[in-house]
């Protein structure tokens, strides 16, 4: 009974969305923040921390499997991916729309977007687009290899991800702890794909 | 990739936890300071288009709040005459006072 509750799509939505259920609460209340900071400024971080750290864990599944191959949790984990990168994008557009009516207009936003940190929102969000767009059933069916070309693409969001959270927070820590593990993770399968494990010979 | 993350080292360093800590002014007895109400009278009479709030930092008004010219910026502000001091936007430095 518990398995098939675990098993079923729905509940690994609803373990992603828990952190909106807690965002979408506080922008109801209205409830400001300790300096003064409106509702959609206080929401800023938590939405593009979730959206971050939701989309880095989309990238170490197959990594993780690689590193552990009969691990079963890796492998429910890998049939779940195309969720939790959707989750990400969600959290992603959600980060985005509060930014657009924090700053109010198009002209304030337009000015700073030569910003490092700013740029690099923009260019990581536009990346997801066509990659959450893609991430279905028709689209992986009509696209053949281009499907994994296109999903590549990834990289270059999580980079673009990385660089905005720096400069954003003018803070290495916070980011580097989300970002690290993943690129030890990635350096790993790198290496793992240039060096086959051929069988012993007897 | 490596002069990025110099840079980066740097903005740590000097940005501590938050982005605040621009600039510092002379103690001044709290007395003296303009009031919040005072300096937003004087920034929006000043042709600002907005300000947002703000909070004593470094001895100084730090504001959050958008410029006559449309741009959002953090801002230090002298707590008594209410001169500008620095403009920021995301760390990037727009004004700062001449010595």
């Amino acid at each position: 009974m518990i398995r098939t509750l675990v098993n079923a799509p729905l509940f690994m939505w609803v373990i992603l969305a828990l952190p909106g259920f807690r965002m979408t609460s506080t922008l109801l209340s209205g409830a400001t923040g300790p300096e003064g900071q409106t509702t959609e400024e206080l929401l800023l971080h938590p939405s593009g921390e979730s959206a971050a750290q939701i989309m880095v864990l989309a990238m170490m599944i197959t990594p993780l499997r690689m590193l552990f191959p009969t691990n079963r949790f890796w492998m429910w984990m890998m049939k779940r991916r195309r969720h939790i990168g959707v989750a990400a994008f969600i959290y992603a557009v959600f980060h985005t729309v509060l930014y657009v009516v924090d700053m109010g207009s198009v002209c304030a936003m337009l000015d700073e977007f030569t910003a490092l940190g700013i740029w690099t929102g923009w260019a990581a969000f536009f990346i997801f687009i066509p990659l959450a767009l893609t991430s279905n059933d028709y689209a992986v069916r009509k696209l053949g290899a281009s499907w994994k070309s296109l999903h590549r693409y990834v990289y270059a969001a999580a980079l673009a991800t990385l660089v905005h959270w720096i400069f954003v927070h003018n803070n290495l820590g916070p980011a580097l702890a989300r970002f690290i593990p993943l690129a030890l993770l990635e350096g790993y399968r790198i290496w793992m794909t240039l060096n086959p494990k051929k069988p012993a010979n007897i | 990739m490596v002069r990025l993350f110099m840079i980066a080292m740097v903005f740590m360093v000097s940005g501590a936890a938050h982005a605040s800590g621009l600039y510092e002014c002379e103690e001044v007895d709290q007395s003296k300071w303009l009031t919040e109400e005072q300096l937003t009278q004087q920034l929006v009479a000043s042709g600002w288009q907005e300000v947002r709030r703000m909070k004593p930092d470094g001895g100084c008004w730090e504001v959050y709040g958008t410029t006559p010219d449309g741009q959002r910026v953090e801002g230090y502000f002298d707590p008594v005459t209410g001169e500008q001091l620095i403009l920021a936007q995301r760390g990037r430095i727009l004004f700062r006072k001449e010595e």
